[in-house]
């Protein structure tokens, strides 16, 4: 007794298209607002000190993950980080090729306890290693939106 | 059972229907205000439960694992549950299962919602819960379904749409005591019949809102409880359960699947006479008509008779048998999962005298809440006693 | 403990706060579409569809004859049984008139309203029904038990959907009832 009939034509198979017709507005939230604002107006870069663990976080947030702790301030870092691991990427979103390779790092930032952060590394493939020391280079100030592209990306330090 | 389980605190943040706040964010500002309730820390914490409806509001997949830090699930035994807008009831129950396990004594139960991202609405989030291929053509929204399931109850049993509309005017005036509330308001019930057609028979303040909001409760064991407060309220019954899924052959007049949660979670706390034992209840109100078809689910009210029960004033705070006295989901707010876990809240507060201005009088000392959702056709009852 | 002894989360914005610029906000569309199997039973209910005939399925346990057909019975558990052709009229087990769109929009006026129904289709067994549309009648006349015809796309205009019944219109005359397709397989 099988559960379902045979299927003896690939033309009896048949599919309905469709999708998910939304969109989504995102606030940035009480921490990354303190982040981005700085990025944007200042250039600053923001991290946040725990009180009671002390732990560092960056980008900023304004709770401790580990002790739950409210985290009212920030704490300024150079922004400058050594590369922990990376990848070259050859495809775009779709699968099509990409015309040049894009390398993508994780860069762990100094001033914090090896909070790691995720980015573009400005840099050819075959120059790029782990443990290279690594800086960020912003966006002119009248350029610059808010967003995670006010960095361009991080290139050799 | 392993071991009996009670809650010992509780956390909410405003319900609002446009936070500032990341979902993470407004997880930890109820995680945090539940555990500094009960003087607890998060090291306290052995297990976290994590309760968060449909991915699509957010658009953020693997919710549960991008709400865990804000829930306290780091490092953590952490487990996201999600059945719909059955989720903030099935929440205590999700940490019951981890407490009266005998696993854990502590369970961190945190529900976050956060539906404003979804744009234009997120009643288009809500359009793929209809089956694909045989419903989605149509161009469904989701007041379709409670629209036809209003009409039908309405039909079956010659309820007259007054009767139903004064559920708004009582839960938006009950919230109006609720520090939380966002639609807390006086109006009556030609307000109510006057405002907005949206779906015959549903109108605008028949609906409850869309909302952002979070809310979380600490379980503790039988010893740890009585170590940790000196006014634990128990969780005496569990009761969850599922209708079938072609909601279309289902009978809408009744909700079977609530009167099977409430009959599990009645055995199990030895309830034989729910009209006479449950003194205060928390049936979901997304819709007016909803806090009627659940009260009758619940056996609170012979079917077809909540209406009167409501008319005849026995459901207000000061009634014989108060419902919804937080202000519910038409007055608190709706961030779905968020919902449930508020009104168990509610109840967690009342039984322990502690609910302010909106306290019903009589001391009672057995309540319950219950959530429905998936499509339509979940329930999920929690009974508490202190 | 007491509520209103502690500082409640949760910081309200208005939209305009954030087309403003009051708040920073990113916008995301997620670009995914689906194609969902239509599966066996589904796959055949389409096809009589675009056919003009509305098939279902029996299972000989229970004896239920179910729409939309399935190849398992989720009350026996077990494979059902035979297709059963039913016929394209019904009765109304409730609907609605819905003054706004699936994102939640309302319909300009002047534009008639959306009119969903679930019907229990003649020849399934009783209580099972189907989510439609109504049509070619006034909103206000609608009757929950009201008997009702499928009004089909012409046959080279259909495609194998559910939207190929365009809507139910009343049955003038329900002593009429039960002409629908009587085409076997």
């Amino acid at each position: 007794m099988g559960l379902t009939e045979r299927i003896e034509r690939n033309v009896d198979l048949s599919y309905f298209e469709g999708r998910i017709p939304v969109n989504y507005l995102y606030t940035y939230g009480l921490g990354f607002e303190k982040f981005f604002r700085a990025l944007k107006e200042e250039g600053k870069l923001l991290a946040s000190k725990c009180p009671r663990c002390g732990t560092t976080y960056f980008p900023c947030r304004v709770f401790c993950e580990q002790c739950f702790c409210e985290i009212e301030g920030t704490l300024g870092v150079s922004g400058e980080g050594t590369l922990y691991s990376y990848s070259v990427c050859h495809l775009n979103m779709d699968g099509s090729p990409k015309k040049t390779p894009e390398v993508v790092g994780l860069i762990e930032m100094d001033g914090t306890d090896g909070a790691k952060f995720v980015h573009l590394i400005d840099a050819q493939p075959e120059e790029i290693q782990i443990g290279m020391r690594l800086k960020p280079v912003l966006k002119p100030k009248k350029e610059r939106n808010g967003d995670i592209f006010d960095i361009k990306g991080f290139k050799k330090a | 059972m392993g071991q009996k389980v009670a809650i010992v605190g509780a956390g909410i943040t405003k319900f609002v229907r446009r936070a500032q706040e990341t979902g993470k964010e407004l997880a930890w500002q109820a995680a945090k205000m539940a555990l500094d309730s009960c003087e607890l820390t998060l090291d306290d914490i052995e297990s976290v439960s994590c309760g968060t409806a449909p991915d699509a509001f957010d658009g953020v997949h693997e919710k549960g694992e991008y709400l865990s830090d804000g829930c306290g699930g780091w490092r953590k035994p952490y487990m996201r549950q999600f059945v719909g807008g059955g989720t903030g009831v099935f929440a205590p129950i999700h940490g019951w299962l981890h407490v009266a396990s005998g696993m854990f004594d502590t369970c961190l139960v945190v529900c976050a919602e956060k539906m404003s991202s979804c744009h234009p609405h997120p009643q288009g989030a809500f359009k793929t819960i209809f089956d694909h291929t045989t419903e989605q053509p149509l161009d469904p929204t989701l007041v379709w379904i409670f629209a036809m399931e209003y009409n039908r109850y309405m039909t079956t049993y010659g309820i007259d749409k007054r009767d139903i509309a004064l559920v708004s005017v009582k839960n938006k005036k009950n919230a109006m005591d609720h520090p939380a509330a966002q639609l807390p308001m006086e109006i009556t019930v030609d307000d109510v019949l006057n405002s907005e057609v949206l779906a015959w028979p549903v109108n605008r303040l028949d609906i409850s809102p869309t909302s952002d909001g979070a809310a979380a409760i600490v379980l503790a064991g039988e010893h740890a409880a009585k170590r940790i407060t000196d006014k634990p309220v128990w969780i005496e019954g569990v009761g969850w359960n599922l209708d079938s899924a072609y909601w279309a052959s289902r009978d809408l007049a009744y909700p079977r699947y609530v009167e099977k949660a409430a009959r599990m979670a009645y055995d199990m706390a030895g309830i034989r006479e729910p009209k006479k034992e449950i003194e205060i209840a928390e049936p979901y109100d997304p819709f007016t008509y909803k806090e009627l078809h659940h009260m009758e689910g619940l056996l609170l009210a012979d079917r077809g008779e909540a209406p009167q029960l409501l008319v005849d004033g026995v459901t207000q705070r000061d009634g014989a048998r108060p419902m919804c006295p937080s202000g519910g989901a038409l007055g608190v707010g709706n961030p779905i999962a968020a919902t449930g876990l508020m009104k168990t809240i509610e109840i967690f507060l009342q039984l322990r005298g502690e609910a302010g201005k909106r306290q019903v009088p009589g001391s009672p000392r057995c309540g319950l809440a219950q959530a429905w959702g998936d499509l339509m056709q979940v329930g999920t009852v929690v009974v508490l006693k202190r | 403990m007491e509520l209103e002894k502690f500082k409640l989360g949760a910081t309200n914005l208005k939209q305009k706060d954030i087309e403003a610029g009051k708040v920073l906000s990113i916008r995301q569309t997620p670009d995914l579409e689906y194609a969902w199997d239509n599966g066996v039973a589904i796959g055949r209910y389409l096809k009589e569809l675009k056919e003009g005939r509305i098939i279902a399925r029996k299972c000989n346990k229970c004896g239920r004859v179910m729409i939309p057909p399935r190849m398992f019975c989720e009350l026996c558990f077990r494979p059902t049984d035979e297709w059963v052709y039913c016929k394209d009229t019904g009765t109304v087990n409730t609907f609605s008139i819905c003054h706004i769109n699936w994102d939640a929009s309302r319909i300009p006026e002047g534009m008639p309203p959306h009119l969903p129904a679930v019907i229990e289709i003649d020849g399934a067994s009783p209580g099972t029904g189907i989510l439609h549309l109504l049509g070619e009648v006034e909103p206000e006349k609608i009757k929950i038990g009201m008997r009702v015809k499928a009004v089909w796309k012409k046959p080279e205009e259909r495609e194998g959907s559910i939207t190929d019944i365009m809507y139910f219109k009343p049955l003038r005359n329900p002593s009429k009832s039960g002409t629908g397709s009587k085409r076997r397989s």
